[in-house]
């Protein structure tokens, strides 16, 4: 039996948009829409592409920003089980999951009307035209940083973003590794956007087990394709895992989803990692076996 | 800070232009790093506010301005600081990040601090003293990453 609640998910095209989607229906909820954003390879805010051209955008997006997932895992079959026995202790069956993610995944599979919107950007003034007439009160982010004003200040809407971090304490970019290495534990919240980064109202926020997934010497690959992995399957499955247990499932009133003011006068914005910062967070997170 | 620190300090701030006041409006870094090169570790709040405009200027903008506005509007024809500038401010940097080398960074803005330093470095080619600043660099990023909470 599944519930369907006021909440429409603003597709971006990758990971996190069908992670969100996917874990959705394992917890029986249906979304009352799904919008899924379409790079428009016009990229014009006046011609915009329809019809058969929008299908063969869809299809030419899909494979792009999923490719990084898909080669990993076609490539790289220890990181991956690396990968599923470590996300085991935060999560349940993350491979099946995975395999939902990207394996014959379909967006009209969830039960929710599916809009197609051919869009330059976040920026695009169809995007915000396409949202103001869907009548969305509750909007699930799927994309990264920030969402623009002209978007947030629609009458009545909320948006809802997850964030890799605990908020108040850890903002901006590279979060989860910036938890592992100053907190050695990753924290997850979700929060309702503002214009500015990381500092709207938190609908929860809390800190995981710590995590690590360790790997053969043999069996690592370089930092790219570890760093890639980790917003490919990690970020994602931790982020929608939060926000559907612990703010979507037990939310009976969603007009009204409780939500504390963040403490700005505390916390760290951090931003994104030099190379060598980065490969000794990697090296925390995917420690050698 | 060790002797050595102590000394590049000393060469560094040596070499710091005159701080001429800044546009209205406008925030000179010359002069935040030159206030800030005589000091020690930055105090949560306004000194750290002042610090945090430098790491965002490098991390975000891949380059540190002369003068920047306090709105942070960012302005690709602006003025670059001065070779000697932008030393000071990697200098600021790594004096900031020393409590990280110790494990004395609870909140991580220790480690953010290296981290600014560590890209500023890796930006500007002709850094003044900028092999003094790397192996300055490199042994806190060894001690700061023994030292971190996920290490431990």
């Amino acid at each position: 039996m599944s519930r369907q609640i006021p909440l429409t998910v603003l597709a971006w095209e990758g990971p996190q948009a069908r992670a969100y989607l996917v874990r959705m229906k394992r917890a029986g909820i249906t979304p009352e829409r799904i919008i899924l954003m379409i790079k428009d390879p016009r990229n014009s805010p006046l011609a915009k592409v329809t019809g058969r051209g929008l299908a063969k955008a869809e299809k030419a997006q899909e494979r792009a920003h999923n490719f990084h997932p898909h080669r990993t895992r076609a490539s790289n079959p220890q990181l991956m089980a690396a990968i599923t026995n470590g996300l085991a202790g935060q999560l349940e069956d993350p491979a099946g999951l995975i395999s939902e993610i990207f394996d014959s995944f379909s967006y009209d599979d969830f039960g929710a009307p599916v809009e197609r919107v051919a869009v330059s950007g976040y920026r695009d003034p169809a995007l915000r035209e396409a949202i103001a007439a869907s009548g969305a009160e509750l909007l699930l982010f799927s994309g990264g940083g920030i969402m623009p004003a002209e978007i947030l200040e629609l009458p009545g809407l909320r948006v809802i973003h997850v964030h890799t971090g605990f908020l108040p304490d850890v903002r901006g970019a590279d979060v989860l590794l910036w938890s592992l290495m100053v907190r050695g534990r990753p924290g997850v919240s979700a929060f309702l956007m503002t214009p500015r980064l990381d500092d709207g109202d938190l609908l929860g926020a809390t800190e995981l087990p710590p995590l690590a997934i360790p790997l053969a010497a043999a069996d690592r690959p370089d930092d790219d394709t570890l760093y890639r992995s980790l917003f490919s399957f990690i970020d994602p499955l931790i982020r929608a895992e939060f926000v559907i247990s612990q703010v979507l499932e037990p939310a009976s009133d969603f007009a009204a989803l409780p939500a504390t003011a963040q403490d700005l006068n505390v916390g760290v914005t951090f931003h994104f990692m030099a190379p060598q910062l980065r490969s000794a967070a990697l090296a925390q997170l995917f420690p050698t076996a | 800070m060790t002797a050595e620190t102590d000394e590049i300090t000393a060469q560094i701030a040596a070499l710091q232009p005159a701080t001429a006041a800044a546009a209205e409006g406008q925030i000179s870094s010359a002069a935040v790093v030159s206030a800030r090169l005589g000091e020690g570790v930055a105090a949560p709040g306004p000194e750290r506010d002042e610090i945090n405009e430098l790491c965002r200027q490098i991390d975000v903008f891949k380059r540190l301005q002369a003068d920047y506005s306090a709105d942070w509007k960012p302005d690709k024809e602006a003025p670059l600081a001065a070779p000697e500038v932008v030393a000071g401010a990697t200098c600021v940097l790594l004096i900031n990040a020393e409590p990280a080398t110790t494990g004395n960074d609870p909140d991580g803005w220790s480690l953010k601090c290296l981290n600014s330093a560590l890209k500023a470095i890796d930006q500007n080619e002709q850094l003044p003293l900028r092999a003094e600043l790397n192996a300055w660099a490199q042994s806190s990023f060894t001690a700061a990453v023994a030292n971190s909470a996920g290490a431990r």
